[in-house]
């Protein structure tokens, strides 16, 4: 009870992990975006912001200005030089950092350094809210501008310079503009990972925990919960029930099972013992396999049985009715060997043709480029020496699809060996020879195009000899 | 017991730090500051923004060509650029056709930005060769104050053949140089003056041995010369003697790479062409003074008005090379017949 309880404990703390740390990336996560609001002191028509403000937070910005109903207000985009110097001796507001995360601080513009000089000079009026506010718009300094009436916003992606923001509220008793900046801000969420990991941990300890309880309390009560453990995949075999569903959690029980396996049929244990997990089941499929064909020895036999069904297979065919899972391996080493040799040689021997037309041909290209009737000999010459060959081929082909790497066939190669069965058991003679000088002039082909232009030139007396240096 | 006893106590440690953790995520991150870039040497103007003040500016100047319209000039031509162009658009009507006009098309070959901060900048930029065939123009614009556009302030056709002076690169901006600046071989101003008198009197000016000879002046003795001749011709005793003058506009100057002084300025000259001898009667020499005379009366004198604009390049002080003419325009604007 005291484990069952414990394991409650540890799932729903789990649980609470991984809630918890899906929640801080979702709804407890902060907002994506920063949003912060200057609101203007009322001096002037105009609020400026200072160099770097815009990329405050991240390079992309979104600009927002609002103005009362009905009043006209441009942002622009320059320059501090440039917009300062166009703001002039105006009183205007100025921007220079976050006050908090939802607003900006604001200050009184003091203009540039030579404008504050003047500023100064002219201490007498120059707070004074000019009655009508001027329109920046239009101007060709600016990088970027925008007017509009009432809210008018605009987005920026920081560049490289010193640029600020002008917003203005412009015409007759005009106000300076609240603005509002907007960032996306890069929201991490530390706590998602180690949250679920850390939850899933606790998860699987509570759920182990909780059947390692609940196995122990089976144990005891030894009838209930057939249906639910692992093991009970394995009913089907032909041992009995009752040592095996133990096997996952009982050793003692697990010693009873190689003695069930301790049978003639010894092979078996060892590919069963893997499916442990509930794969256990095609055993019994195994009987139908010559006929459907189980998911994993299929592609072997299936195609092999129609072409050469009585060469390759006929040995293990006995095997497929009697022991169901022995015959894969046995197949295969079977039906490897044989192969193997076979292609081999077939290669060899068509290496061998090949190599023995190259030097045929190849050279007769080469030193005697223009000569197009000595290649004719060659290709006769070629042509005796393959007519061996087919005889071989239709070996390779049948093999091929087992010889190259022993690995199990791909549906298109068995099709494609197939055909080639198909082929050599309908004419032999016609269908190789087909195929046979496909590869030919493949080879050849890339020698072709160029001695062909090489005995082009020489029949024209055009020098091939910079080609050839090349 | 013992073994559930460790296990919740671990368990309940687990939790523990995880909510812990969790309850501390809640903090502020710190505000951010601003970091604004250390202000630069750079062009005050960006090669984008000339180009796209150079587009406006040749918008306007190509949608007028009549004179009626000459009003729409002032958005965006100030000084005697528009003073100028009204001149040019005033001829071309009186004449009938546009060849008067300067080709003021704004593809640029080069351009020269300023770097001052202050205001009145200047940018200068140099025009690929017409279609026309005749040189390139070098315009200079103005922004006169923060809150104006830039304008076309000036311009001049290039002599053909001449080597403009290097400048610094266009992303770092020319800086300005003063009317009076004195790290020049003359000031400025003194260096248009001088040349007045130059081209007023030719060889006679004491000034003659700090400008090189130019295709203008020789352009007045070769042009006097025919004129002196044609008129002889007809026993009239002829004459012809050419007036330059500064006007009061400023005069623009930027400093180029070797640390003098690219200089332009406008003008204004008379051309007097007289025939001294008695009962001699003389009308206007060229198609388009021809049609600005009008149908004025013929006397002994034929007095042409021209507005000029002239650019030379003034080396920097202690240096040897004289100054030299690059560019002139030379419109003429008004004649009279005493």
């Amino acid at each position: 009870m005291v484990q069952r309880f414990l394991a409650i404990l540890l799932i729903v703390a789990g649980l609470g992990g991984i809630g918890y740390g899906i929640a801080t990336a979702t709804v407890l996560r902060e907002s994506d975006t920063v949003v912060a609001t200057a609101t203007p002191s009322g001096d002037g028509t105009m609020v400026v912001t200072e160099p770097g403000v815009l990329g405050l937070v991240d390079d992309q910005v979104t600009v927002r200005a609002t103005v009362p109903e009905g009043q006209k207000v441009t942002l622009a985009l320059g320059s501090d030089v440039d917009v300062l110097g166009w703001v002039g001796d105006d009183p205007y507001d100025s921007v220079t950092g976050l006050s908090s995360w939802e607003a900006l601080s604001v200050v009184p513009g003091t203009g540039l350094d030579t404008a504050a000089e003047e500023g100064e000079e002219k201490d007498e009026g120059p707070a004074e809210k000019p009655a009508s506010g001027p329109d920046p718009a239009g101007s060709d300094m600016w990088l970027s501008e925008v007017t509009g009436e009432t809210t008018v916003s605009m987005r920026w992606t920081e560049e490289p310079g010193r640029v600020v923001l002008l917003a203005a509220g412009v015409g007759k008793n005009a106000e300076a503009p609240t603005l509002e900046l907007t960032w996306p801000r890069p929201v991490n969420t530390p706590y998602l990972w180690p949250g679920v990991l850390g939850g899933g941990f606790l998860l699987i300890l509570g759920v182990f925990i909780a059947i390692g309880a609940r196995s122990k309390g089976n144990s005891k009560k030894n009838g209930s919960g057939k249906g639910r453990t692992p093991s009970t995949v394995r009913p089907r075999r032909p041992d009995s029930d009752l040592p095996r569903r133990g096997v996952a959690f009982d050793l003692d029980e697990d010693r009873s099972t190689p003695s069930a396996h301790e049978t003639p049929e010894s092979p078996q244990p060892t590919p069963d013992d893997p499916a442990d997990g509930g794969t256990a089941v095609f055993p019994p499929a195994g009987p139908l396999r010559p006929g459907r064909g189980a998911p994993r020895p299929s592609p072997q036999p299936q195609p092999q049985p129609e072409p050469e069904p009585v060469r390759a297979w006929s040995p293990p065919a006995p095997f497929g009715g009697a022991a169901p899972i022995t015959p894969p391996p046995t197949p295969e080493p079977a039906s490897a060997p044989e192969p193997v040799a076979a292609p081999a040689a077939s290669i060899r021997g068509i290496r061998r043709s090949r190599r023995a037309q190259n030097p045929g041909a190849a050279p007769a290209q080469a030193p005697v480029p223009a000569s197009s009737p000595a290649q004719r000999p060659s290709f006769g010459d070629a042509a005796p020496e393959r007519t061996p060959a087919p005889s071989e081929a239709p070996a390779p082909a049948q093999a091929a699809p087992a010889a190259p790497s022993g690995r199990p066939m791909t549906r298109r190669e068995m099709r494609l060996r197939e055909q080639a069965q198909r082929r050599a058991a309908t004419g032999a003679m016609p269908a190789v020879p087909v195929s046979e000088p496909e590869p030919e002039p493949e080879v050849e082909q890339p020698q072709t195009p160029s001695s062909r232009a090489a005995a082009w030139r020489q029949t024209w007396g055009v020098t091939g000899d910079g080609d050839n240096n090349r | 017991m013992k073994h559930t006893n460790k296990a919740r106590a671990r368990a309940g440690a687990v939790v523990a730090t995880v909510l812990a953790a969790g309850l501390l995520t809640g903090c502020a991150e710190e505000l951010p500051t601003p970091k604004p870039e250390a202000p630069v040497a750079a062009a005050v103007v960006t090669q984008s923004q000339e180009r796209k003040i150079l587009d406006k500016v040749a918008g306007v100047v190509g949608k007028v060509e009549k004179s009626s319209d000459a009003d729409a000039l002032t958005a965006r031509l100030s000084g005697p650029a528009l003073d100028i162009r009204e001149t040019q658009l005033k001829v071309a009507a009186a004449r009938g056709d546009k060849e008067p006009l300067t080709d003021l098309s704004m593809q640029m070959q080069q351009v020269i930005l300023p770097s001052d901060q202050e205001w009145p900048r200047n940018s200068f930029a140099i025009t690929v060769q017409p279609k026309d065939l005749t040189t390139p123009v070098l315009m200079a614009f103005e922004q006169g104050t923060a809150r104006e556009q830039y304008k076309l302030w000036g311009w001049v056709r290039l002599l053909p053949g001449v080597t403009m002076p290097q400048f610094a690169e266009a992303d770092l901006g020319s800086a300005a140089v003063a009317e009076d600046d004195t790290s020049l071989k003359t000031t400025p101003k003194d260096a248009i003056q001088q040349y007045a008198s130059v081209l007023s009197v030719d060889k006679k000016s004491k000034y003659n041995d700090n400008f090189a000879d130019d295709d203008l002046r020789q352009f007045f003795r070769d042009y006097g010369k025919l004129q002196v001749n044609a008129i002889n011709k007809e026993e009239c005793d002829g004459a012809f003697k050419v007036g330059y003058e500064p006007t009061k506009s400023p005069v623009k100057a930027v400093r180029t790479a070797d640390g003098g002084a690219l200089v332009m300025a406008a003008m204004s000259s008379t051309e007097t062409i007289t025939a001294k001898e008695e009962g001699c009667e003389i009308g206007p020499p060229t198609k388009t003074t021809q049609a600005l005379w009008g149908d004025a009366d013929v006397t002994n004198v034929v007095k042409v008005n021209y507005k000029d604009m002239v650019a030379m390049y003034v080396p920097p002080k202690g240096s040897d090379s004289p100054i030299s003419l690059v560019g002139y325009e030379h419109v003429p604007s008004s004649v009279s017949n005493d």
